[in-house]
């Protein structure tokens, strides 16, 4: 009885709406993808696509590799130095998207303070055009996200155990080997989860590439606010939603899978 | 001993990158120039006054406020319900049940907004007010769906049936017995609420009606036409809004951890 209202509030405001306005991009007029050729025949919308998957795969991958070793070194730590830290790692997660994006407009902006270093270094003589580019946004998502990352393999590397680790140290591997042969295949299907967790987050963020990328360099969820508010074009948004959706819900999927797949392997080795 | 000095330096760039950008913010907030650079002019607390000038500011921050506040508490309560329904009959049904309440997390935010906008506003008329604090609710419900079922977990049903074998009703039990000691979960599930509400941009600027705005929303605004540290010091209250969160959500779930060893 408990669960009828909830269910219903998630189904009718959330489920329904979600089909009523994604189904019909196959449907309407005639059934099939001819929404989705014609959006991938043009090249501004092909641009903006695959803009949207670099930006995101790069940012995953820098994730990625900062995040590996610091959740690595974070749980080497003894437990008071490592409770800090991991909350240290959480608060900018809980601090909102505008601030962590107009700290970065302060520091790559045309007057902004990297380049007041530059200048007054005499580095370069003009300002360097350092914001609204596609690596500011990747900046500012991985300032976003590297968080994500850090504190999901933190719990990974709990799990694993310190044992193999000072088992393969007192047979006499080096740090480095012991890293890349125990900690890397060990950590492998949770660097999988988290890394498809940033890759979708980076691909659904909105604020983070409207603040830093500027109008020249956008992306899917810039392009899905400029068609459904701008130019109410609900046919165009609604098929860049279900996209949007595909890539992050369908990556997410996969890659569970993927690494779930990848555990039940590790086990029957053992 | 098993730490090598790579392994260090990686940990400090990491933790480097992600502090020196709000440390920034915060050293130019207290600015008396008025552009954010660095070294500073002199120290001034002016432009933490300015913030409180800015009417679009304040109102929003209001509007936030009320709006984070409403929706918490609405989605504590259906949360409460779902993690009640799940905790107490597991099943195959429950699980999908928790996985469906949890979707809302998973889809991004700018096609919830999106979505609920076209059904709710376009379709089906709803006024805008109600649509924005639905659609919060539907951003918060995940959180406390979570934090409230996995409380409920931890809760030893047998001192629930011990009250009621001592004469209260299923009701009573549940408000003196079980209720008291989700306290924590409570407390850690409404303040993830809130503040993911009140950081939320996706799902009110789709729903938002014309002439209110929420905070992030018109700190977007104002960073587009100024760019002076005013944004800064609102950033720094804000800062210190979630810090005062994150000590009372650690306080919370610290001592009930404690309380049950």
């Amino acid at each position: 009885m408990f669960l009828l209202l909830p269910l219903a509030l998630v189904c009718l405001f959330c489920l329904l709406p979600l089909i009523l306005s994604l189904v019909p991009t196959f449907t309407k007029p005639v059934f099939g993808l001819s929404h989705y050729v014609a959006f991938f025949k043009d090249s501004f919308n092909r641009i903006i696509f695959q803009r949207s998957l670099r930006i995101s795969l790069i940012t995953t991958i820098i994730c990625i590799l900062v995040g590996l070793p610091t959740s690595y070194y974070v749980s080497l730590l003894g437990e008071k130095k490592r409770r800090l830290l991991n909350s240290l790692i959480l608060f900018p997660l809980l601090t909102n998207a505008v601030v962590r994006g107009f700290a970065w407009i302060s520091i790559l902006g045309k007057n902004g303070l990297l380049n007041q270093l530059f200048l007054s270094l005499h580095l370069t003589e003009e300002p360097v055009k350092l914001l609204y580019t596609e690596g500011a946004i990747i900046v500012g998502s991985v300032y976003l996200f590297l968080p994500v990352m850090i504190s999901t393999l933190s719990s990974v590397m709990e799990r694993i155990g310190m044992e193999t680790v000072e088992a393969a140290y007192s047979l006499g591997a080096p740090p480095v080997v012991a890293f890349f042969r125990i900690v890397v295949p060990l950590s492998f299907s949770g660097v999988l989860v988290a890394g498809v967790m940033v890759f979708a987050g980076t691909i659904s963020a909105y604020t983070t590439p409207t603040l830093l990328g500027g109008s020249q360099n956008m992306m899917l969820s810039t392009l899905l606010y400029q068609q459904s508010n701008t130019l109410a074009d609900w046919d165009a948004a609604s098929l860049i939603a279900f996209l949007m959706m595909l890539l992050s819900l369908g990556m997410m999927k996969l890659f569970n899978v993927l690494a779930s797949k990848i555990d039940q392997r590790g086990t029957e080795h053992v | 001993m098993y730490k090598h000095h790579l392994l260090s330096v990686i940990t400090i760039i990491a933790c480097a990158f992600l502090f020196i950008p709000l440390l920034l913010i915060i050293i130019t907030s207290f600015n008396s120039a008025d552009t954010i650079s660095i070294p500073l002019d002199g120290f001034s607390l002016s432009w933490f006054g300015k913030v409180f000038a800015s009417r679009s500011l304040v109102s929003s921050l209001r509007t936030s406020l009320l709006l984070a506040l409403l929706a918490s508490c609405i989605g504590l309560v259906v949360g409460l319900m779902c993690a009640i329904a799940i905790t107490r009959k597991p099943g195959k049904f429950s699980s999908f049940c928790l996985d469906l309440f949890l979707s809302p997390s998973l889809i991004p935010g700018i096609v919830i907004g999106y979505v609920l906008f076209l059904f709710l506003v376009v379709r089906l008329k709803m006024k805008l007010d109600y649509a924005l604090i639905l659609g919060h609710v539907l951003v918060v419900l995940p959180y406390s769906v979570r934090i409230l079922s996995s409380g409920l977990k931890e809760c030893d049903e047998t001192i629930e049936e011990a009250a009621m074998t001592l004469g209260c009703n299923r009701i009573q039990a549940f408000v003196k017995v079980v209720l008291p000691d989700l306290k924590p979960a409570f407390l850690s599930a409404f303040m993830l609420s809130f503040i993911n509400s009140f950081n939320n941009i996706p799902v009110s600027m789709y729903l938002k009606g014309p002439g209110k705005n929420t905070l992030p929303y018109a700190m977007m605004n104002y960073i587009e036409y100024n760019y002076d540290p005013t944004v800064s010091a609102l950033s720094v209250m804000l800062m210190g809004l979630t810090l005062v969160f994150m000590v009372i959500i650690d306080r919370v779930t610290g001592t009930g951890k404690g309380s049950r060893a």
